[in-house]
């Protein structure tokens, strides 16, 4: 056992001046506020719990569709398939606001007894490489299958899927949300049938529902979707679970200290607008094109826009207005930091309200996002380039006023 | 209770007690900031798949655009030309990869090749037919520097690798026995013809963490700790590599891969989309083409208006995001174990190699927030005759077939975490961090051997301390 002795003496000072002086400990004046932290970390829970009871609800009910389609496929099964896809994905779009805040969703390190799950890889990951799945486009009229559905030396099967996922290259991904839309959908090839171009950005994937009845690979096809729909559901049953009263992770997420619990709420809406949602989805997509498009499939990614910015402004403003139009109040982060540091709260509220603005402007356009991204580059500014600009200063003041209360956060990619 | 330490303190002065408390201890012993390895850009890892892909702090206008591009690229399968996604196609003809995360799964580390013909997952051989001390590795005739065991449709893949393993028993001086497994890779089904007497030599990808303060390090903090003739006499020399600079068209100082052959972090990149992908870009313009085909009459992912497959706009952006990611906190930093492994870590003189201080350079222009900040990458980029043992007796400009780099230490507890595996070393021979301690011979075969004669408790704090890292 070594010791240092500089570092002793310092000791021995300090200690000297704590003794001599008297300790004051600073009266604080009892100023009336409207919030606690506390106040706030609860209604961030009661938020979180809702919403993912949402998501579950509308998944099953997908879940219900998608059963009739497979039992039963023509148009009207497909769509009413396709629309409740459509649905639920608002309800788990909002729950992005809960990554990468330590939570059951993407924390490898807690228990299973503090409700580990760490199952978001498998719920949302994208881009997929369609290929891999199904057959895709071979761009001159005909297609391609070299995917795990004409593999019939492959067994579909939960367990295989899961191991087949992100198996070898990072989006090799086989189960999901995105897997569930490519089965719906099919690749977007932005055809247009009279021009014979592929800058028609109005079409969507329009997969025709005899992918299902007299195609190649229709009962596996119909297989795969059917475990992927179930494995999505139970994932997010899990999370349902969890996060309720009484819940794995709810027990272990209100043990937190308030400090932890204020940093792992604000990193991951710092993150998931700066890193996430500016940096991933909306300026990889403008700058490489459609394949870094979120939802390319269904053309969905204004809509998931529209979930990630709300899913961040929920926990900014402490709302959240459940499918059953019931509206969650309380606590919110503006009102919170003011307390404590009134520019900073100020400053957020603006950013937010300016990101929710540049997010109105880009829905208002009616234009699909693979068309919006196609008429602008980096430095063009436009409509997604200004949300994005709009995310990565929200962001910023996130980062702003969790240091107002005390934590420290990274909102980088 | 600030008052009790104070009274022990003072117990301690007074009374000069023969030994401190734990907490005092701690308090004694820890450094400020010791756990930022890249000072205050150091970052916290959230999750498993951010820990070693996290911007450092405070990126500005398009720099936070960039790096999130990159991050998509790093992350995306290239595909065979032609292809609808006309900004990731060109894939080939022969490679070892389809994306740079195949190799780096959430820019962390890759795993062996532990049965024969397995898909590699970050794994691949590099081969040579001698070395030459300015151009480097001779190309093996009809295969190139490394073999490329994948190929696109229609093309034949170069071969396929076979592996076995060789177990080699050791003891403690406290009597605990221990296991170390050395793989010999076989190449086999060679499609190009004979590989006798090719000069081999196995790798795996290391995480890419950090990558842009290594870049930032100007030549002469690295000559700094350089001893060729180990004039002070500690049993270690250290001796940079220099290696061709294809940029610079000159040889200057190599920082970069197992055996610092690489000068730049903007050749590693293109190297890796060369060797690894079959991508060429405007520093490695030409295909990697088997023998025996024409590739000019092959699809290649060039757009219009483009002479490369990954274009200079791409590559500033994986730039960017290569260069920034930064380096994350250590954990259990602050407690009794680690502390103690530290002071072993700097008693058994391991950090003679695996050097802790360095400042970067002031002339970064990529990224000038990675100037004059002081970093720990328990490293000092020296190459080190590491043994017999763990030779591969393939060299590689000035480095012999026994030298290595040392390889930094900077994220090395959360490989597990990361990657879900612990497999070390150039070849991921080393099953954990303390068969990686074992291989250690030659330079540091004292102070393996200062290890080895540690307790049991001691030798797990030094493996503690490796992990909080």
């Amino acid at each position: 056992m070594k010791f240092n002795f500089t570092k002793l003496t310092l000791l021995l000072f300090t200690c000297i001046l704590t003794i001599s002086c008297s300790s004051n400990d600073a009266e604080e004046e009892m100023i009336t506020k409207e919030f606690t932290n506390a106040d706030f970390i609860t209604n961030y829970t009661t938020i979180a719990a809702a919403n993912y009871a949402d998501t579950y609800n509308t998944a099953v009910v997908m879940q219900t569709k998608i059963n009739e389609f497979i039992a039963n496929p023509s148009i009207t099964t497909l769509a009413d398939a396709r629309k409740s896809w459509l649905h639920a994905r608002d309800f788990y779009g909002q729950t992005e606001a809960y990554r990468v805040a330590n939570g059951p969703i993407d924390n490898e390190k807690l228990t299973v007894a503090e409700g580990f799950l760490a199952t978001e890889g498998r719920i949302n990951a994208w881009p997929l490489d369609e290929g891999f799945i199904d057959y895709v486009s071979d761009n001159i009229g005909g297609n391609i299958q070299n995917g795990l559905i004409g593999n019939t030396s492959f067994t579909i099967t939960a367990d295989n899927l899961i191991n087949k996922n992100e198996d070898i290259d990072a989006d090799d991904i086989a189960t999901g949300w995105h897997a569930i839309e490519f089965l719906l959908w099919g690749q977007d090839l932005n055809y247009d049938p009279i021009n014979q171009t592929t800058d028609n950005y109005a079409v969507s994937g329009d997969r025709p529902f005899t992918d299902y009845t007299t195609a190649d690979f229709a009962d596996r096809r119909a297989t795969y979707l059917q475990v992927v729909t179930d494995l999505l559901v139970n994932d997010l049953n899990d999370l349902n679970n969890t996060w309720k009263v009484g819940g794995t992770y709810r027990t272990t997420f209100e043990a937190l200290s308030e400090e932890v619990a204020l940093k792992n709420i604000l990193n991951g809406i710092g993150f998931i607008s700066n890193g996430e949602v500016a940096q991933e989805r909306i300026y990889a997509a403008i700058d490489e094109g459609q394949e870094n498009e979120h939802s390319c499939f269904s053309d969905n990614t204004n809509q998931d826009m529209w979930a990630n910015v709300h899913g961040i402004n929920n926990i900014i403003i402490g709302s959240y207005t459940t499918e059953s139009g019931a509206i969650i109040s309380g606590a919110s982060l503006i009102t919170l930091v003011k307390q404590n540091n009134n520019a900073f709260g100020t400053t957020l509220e603006t950013k937010a309200d300016d990101t929710i603005s540049k997010l109105n402007t880009l829905l208002g356009l009616g234009k699909n996002f693979d068309e919006i991204i196609s008429e602008e580059n980096l430095t063009s500014g436009g409509p997604a380039n200004d949300l994005a600009l709009a995310l990565v200063e929200q962001s910023h003041a996130i980062s702003d006023a969790a240091n107002a209360l005390g934590v420290t956060i990274t909102v980088g990619g | 209770m600030k008052y009790f330490y104070c009274i022990l303190i003072f117990m301690f002065f007074s009374c000069n007690s023969d030994g401190l408390s734990d907490e005092e201890y701690i308090n004694i012993e820890y450094e400020l900031g010791e756990e930022n390895l890249v000072s205050e850009l150091s970052i916290e890892a959230f999750t498993a798949e951010k820990a070693f892909g996290t911007s450092i702090p405070g990126l500005i206008g398009l720099e936070s655009a960039f790096f999130g591009i990159g991050n998509a690229m790093f992350e995306q399968s290239w595909v065979s030309a032609p292809a609808t996604t006309t900004s990731r196609d060109g894939l080939g003809p022969i490679f070892n990869a389809r994306a740079c995360a195949s190799c780096h799964s959430n820019d962390g580390r890759g795993k062996p090749v532990l049965e024969n013909n397995a898909s590699s997952q970050g794994f691949l051989i590099r081969l040579s037919a001698g070395n030459d001390p300015i151009n480097g590795p001779i190309d093996f005739p009809n295969y190139g520097g490394q073999l490329q065991d994948n190929s696109n449709l229609g093309i034949t893949k170069e071969g396929t690798i076979n592996v076995s393993f060789q177990t080699i028993t050791g003891t403690y001086p406290d009597g605990e026995t221990y296991e170390l497994r050395k793989p010999t890779y076989t190449i086999v089904n060679e499609n190009y013809g004979s590989l006798q007497h090719v000069k081999q030599s196995a790798r795996v990808g290391a995480q890419v963490i950090g990558l842009g303060f290594i870049d930032a390090l100007s030549e002469a903090s690295i000559l700094e700790n350089q001893d060729i003739n180990d004039l002070d006499g500690d049993g270690i020399s250290g001796k940079a590599n220099y290696v061709w600079n294809v940029k610079e068209k000159k040889t200057t100082i190599g920082k970069f891969g197992w055996k610092a052959n690489q000068p730049s972090l903007e050749q590693q990149v293109a190297a890796a989309f060369s060797g690894d992908m079959g991508l060429t870009t405007s520093l490695f313009p030409d295909e990697n083409c088997p023998n025996g085909l024409d590739c000019s009459k092959l699809n290649n992912g060039n757009n219009v208006g483009e002479t490369v497959e990954v274009t200079d706009t791409q590559m500033s952006r994986i730039m960017v995001y290569q260069a920034a990611i930064s380096v994350p906190k250590r954990r259990d930093y602050k407690t009794l174990d680690v502390l103690e492994g530290k002071q072993l870590f700097n008693d058994l003189a391991c950090v003679t190699c695996h050097v802790n201080n360095f400042t970067t350079g002031n002339d970064y222009s990529l990224l000038t927030q990675l100037e004059n900040r002081t970093i720990r990458p328990y490293s000092d980029f020296l190459l080190h005759d590491m043994g017999d043992e763990l030779a591969d007796n393939r060299a590689d400009f000035l480095a012999n077939g026994n030298e290595w780099r040392t390889q930094p230490l900077w994220g090395l507890g959360l490989i597990e975490t990361v990657n879900n595996h612990t497999f070390l070393l150039h070849d991921g021979r080393a099953r954990n961090i303390e068969e990686a301690v074992l291989w250690h011979g030659g330079e540091a075969e004292s102070a393996k051997n200062n290890f080895k004669n540690l307790s049991k408790e001691k030798r797990e704090q030094v493996l503690k301390f490796l992990n909080s890292l």
